[in-house]
């Protein structure tokens, strides 16, 4: 299940006064099994470019191949994209309408047109892999659920479809740091099942923890696409995209000034532990 | 198609002698052409206000793209009202009756008039709100109203009210536009033919939209009241620059047109 994005370019309010580029030529492929991140100071047109590989945009100019097929050709099946492509809107919570929770949740597989046995089946296993109680929340409406588990709900809504790539839009924008920190463990454990991963995040630290590839947009335009490590060790020009460095590479980098002598690659938490215990020798218990 | 609903009667900046022209002139036109519209009944009347109309479009840089955007999503309600008449209006001229159905020329013209004046209407107030700000249009509401004051009716509240109705157009419409995206990607069949697919595929949009709207509208009017709103005491800016000659010619024009049209359908 590979995505191509080819010379795809966006404009909003194309023909009016108001009209403005939001995307310019951009390429790169989705390998099944990826974990991307989406960087990008805001307006850069992150979420833009996500919605048209979800197929709720169509492009200006340029393709979006689903395993070599244009999904905005007229013959493709909408139904099949719905089916392999899932994306969480920033704050899906907003989205609910059902009167329970169950409903809902079963909303999307309903819409496919699976067996009722399949969409319950479905439906009680996405609600207990977001964290909540299927016999507890079930029947409630989802309105009286607390914020975080909104958010939850709304995004096992999206995983009773099972799809294979999972696009997120700053699914962690608004949480408490707690819950941040069960998010992330949750999307990872997500990508641990198969999933290919698409996200966008404001917060660099969460993003670079999990995220095998980045793709910086700026202005509209893709301006890298690496690994955390070949982004990072470009600090200045990450500062000219207005965009900082993950905390441990931070960390790392003002140790090296101080002529402390680690691997200048580090930029997640668990190496720059090792690496530190590795030079000052650790407490054996 | 999503982006042309946000766009009619959401105001577009720009440099023209629409967007130039006093708010007040402007507004006092508007509800002069619109008796005009309400008027007018003959071909050569929707002739010229359909010329004044383009124009004013092209004069305004909204673009009859834009002017007529609005139009193509009441295009059922208008076929609908142009049916109604051109099938039960008991006009002159019957070509072919039965029952109580009667098409008749004078049938077929009534319902081309009425839809005409829908069409009309709606051109034009969209070319009102695409060139004039919200606050504009506030402030000359409340100083239109303003000597009702004397009867002890609150202005100033329903001032505020429009003002507030008017700034959230854009701001439902965009989060309309989101809800609808996220419910097409959990496949909700939004473009289904058959009719009670599209009746219920309408719940999920609908419901969502209201309850961000009364959200919204709790949310404003709390804060509203922790800043001490008590009500009554909405301002408006008291002065307006002084009518110029571009405001007096379209003051002019428009009570030109209509006199000529009030001589023309006496
Ligand atoms: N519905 C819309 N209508 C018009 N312009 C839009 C709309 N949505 C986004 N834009 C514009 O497109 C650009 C990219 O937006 P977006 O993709 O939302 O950026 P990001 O998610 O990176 O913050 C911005 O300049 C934004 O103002
Ligand atoms: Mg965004």
């Amino acid at each position: 299940m590979s995505i191509v994005v080819e010379n795809v370019s966006y404009r909003y309010a194309a023909g009016t006064p108001l009209e403005s580029a939001a995307l310019k030529q951009i390429s790169f492929t989705i390998q099944p099994g990826e974990f991307i991140g989406i960087l990008g100071h805001t307006g850069c047109g992150k979420s833009t470019l996500i919605q048209l590989i979800a197929g709720v945009l169509t492009p200006a100019t340029g393709r979006i191949l689903l395993d070599g097929k244009d999904i905005n050709q007229r013959d493709f099946k909408r139904e099949y994209l719905r089916k392999k492509v899932g994306i969480v809107f920033q704050f899906p919570e907003q989205q609910l309408f059902e009167m329970t929770v169950e409903r809902d949740v079963s909303f999307g597989p309903r819409q496919l047109g699976l067996p009722p046995s399949e969409v319950q089946a479905r439906t009680r296993q996405a609600i207990q892999s977001v964290g909540l109680d299927y016999e507890t929340v079930r029947d409630l409406s989802p309105l009286t659920l607390s914020g975080g588990e909104k958010r939850r709900a709304a995004i096992a809504g999206i995983l009773a479809m099972e799809p294979e790539i999972l696009i997120l839009d700053e699914p962690i924008a608004g949480l408490d740091p707690v819950t941040r920190k069960d998010f992330m463990a949750f999307i990872r454990r997500l990508h641990q099942e198969g999933k290919t991963i698409l996200m966008v995040s404001h917060d660099i630290d969460e993003l670079s923890a999990f995220s095998s590839r980045l793709l910086v947009l700026d202005h509209g335009e893709l301006i890298l696409d690496n690994t955390p490590e070949k982004i990072f060790a470009d600090k200045a020009r990450l500062s000219e995209l207005r965009l900082g460095v993950s905390q441990p590479k931070e960390i790392v980098d003002s140790l090296r000034e101080k002529g402390i002598d680690l691997p200048s690659d580090i930029f997640r938490y668990e190496p720059l532990l090792t690496a530190l215990i590795n030079r000052f020798g650790g407490q054996n218990e | 198609m999503m982006h042309s609903a946000i766009l009619s009667g959401h105001y577009l900046p720009n440099d023209t002698p629409i967007h130039r022209l006093n708010p007040r002139a402007k507004i006092i036109s508007f509800f002069t052409l619109l008796a005009v519209v309400i008027i007018t009944r003959s071909t050569v009347g929707y002739t010229a206000l359909g010329l004044l109309l383009l124009s004013l479009a092209h004069l305004s840089k909204t673009g009859p793209r834009i002017v007529f955007s609005g139009i193509r999503r009441v295009g059922l309600f208008l076929l609908l009202i142009f049916l109604m008449n051109a099938l039960f209006f008991n006009g002159d001229r019957p070509l072919w009756e039965y029952a109580f159905f009667h098409i008749s020329v004078g049938g077929i013209a009534q319902g081309a008039n009425v839809a005409l004046k829908v069409i009309f209407l709606m051109a034009l107030s969209s070319i009102l709100m695409t060139t004039t700000t919200p606050m504009e249009i506030t402030d000359t509401f409340a100083w239109l109203l303003s000597p009702l004051q004397r009867l002890r009716i609150p202005v100033h509240d329903f001032a505020l009210m429009i003002s507030i109705a008017i700034q959230f157009i854009p701001v439902l419409a965009e989060e309309s536009e989101t809800i609808i995206k996220a419910q097409t990607a959990r496949a909700a069949k939004l473009d289904s033919p058959k009719l009670r697919e599209k009746a219920n595929a309408l719940l999920p949009l609908v419901l969502p939209i209201f309850i961000s709207a009364f959200r919204r509208a709790d949310e404003l009017a709390l804060a509203m009241e922790a800043r001490g709103f008590r009500g009554g005491k909405f301002r408006t800016r008291k002065s307006s620059p002084g009518f110029t000659r571009l405001d007096f010619a379209a003051l002019t024009i428009s009570i030109a047109f209509c006199a000529a049209a009030v001589i023309l359908h006496r």
